[in-house]
């Protein structure tokens, strides 16, 4: 009679034990995936604004339906442009495109030259996250 | 009488309802544990979003300061120039951008110090950009002015 009891306790309360252990671990990963997208953001439009606060805005030009911004500096020729396919952000450096942001769903720059600044929009998205996404917009400095 | 310490019926039971109790409290922490960091997670993209608000007010102004539509030298050092809504518009990117003032310090028209306040609301979130800046006449048309950033200060 014991033992009956006490696996009818122990089946009632296990799918719900369970069900809150499946939960816990299910925030856990969407947690961890929204946390490793805003970071992706944060790093990609920090080192985007950076740089651009540098950019002649004469040089500024715009491609691929604005997933691509190329400009020079005092020192070089720079630029930025989304990588659908391995969805990252890259940066233009000594004639190479470097990836510096992973996660990355989109990235639109729009410029308007007449103010001589430039907006910037990250997307981004990982595993079962929800997209996520960052907008700023940046004064060229030097002219 | 049967002894007490030497009866063992009912302890199946009993321990069972220990174990499950245990588990159950294991679990329930678990859950409030990834509830509350889920919860600062998305408190933190609305910082994020907040401080960039902010950043696009201060660095609007900058840029109308830079072409000269906004001319401050002509500012008297105890005024305070406000820029939105007149002229930077306040919804931005889903967020709104609260203020932007500026006021200067100094009488020269060539060179003066500004300090420019700019404030990001994205949701409950809010973010106060402190900037600091010199401002001078600039050689090299078409801008007017020259701006160099002397602090950047964050208050949330």
């Amino acid at each position: 009679m014991e033992i009956i009891i006490a696996l009818t306790v122990l089946a009632l309360l296990f799918p719900v034990i369970a069900y809150m252990q499946a939960k816990g671990t299910a925030s856990y990963t969407f947690t961890s995936q929204q946390v490793e997208v805003q970071e992706s953001l944060r790093i990609a439009l920090s080192k985007m604004s950076t740089e651009l606060k540098t950019a002649s805005p004469s040089t500024v030009r715009i491609s691929n339906d604005g997933r691509k911004i190329s400009f020079d500096n005092s020192e070089r020729t720079a630029g930025f442009r989304y990588d659908p396919y391995s969805r990252e952000v890259e940066s233009y450096i000594n004639g190479v495109w470097l990836p510096f942001a992973s996660n990355i769903e989109d990235v639109l720059f729009q410029y308007y030259p007449e103010l001589a600044v430039v907006d910037i929009t990250v997307k981004g998205r990982n595993g079962i996250s929800e997209t996520q996404e960052l907008t700023t917009t940046v004064s060229l400095r030097v002219r | 009488m049967k002894n007490l310490f030497t009866d063992q019926r009912g302890m199946g039971l009993a321990l069972i309802i220990i174990l499950t109790a245990y588990i159950f409290i294991i679990g329930c922490s678990a859950l409030a544990l990834s509830i509350s960091s889920r919860r600062n997670a998305g408190l933190e993209i609305c910082r994020q979003k907040a401080y960039y608000t902010a950043e696009a007010g201060i660095e609007q102004a900058f840029s109308l300061i830079r072409s000269g539509r906004i001319d401050l030298s002509a500012v008297d050092s105890a005024e305070t120039v406000h820029f939105v809504p007149d002229y930077i518009a306040a919804d931005y990117a889903g967020g709104l951008i609260g203020y932007v003032k500026a006021f200067r310090a100094g009488d020269s028209e060539e060179k003066y110090i500004i300090t420019m306040e700019s404030l990001g609301i994205f949701q409950q979130a809010r973010c106060v950009l402190r900037v600091e800046a010199e401002i001078s006449s600039s050689a090299d048309p078409p801008s007017l002015y020259k701006i160099r950033v002397l602090s950047w200060k964050v208050n949330e």
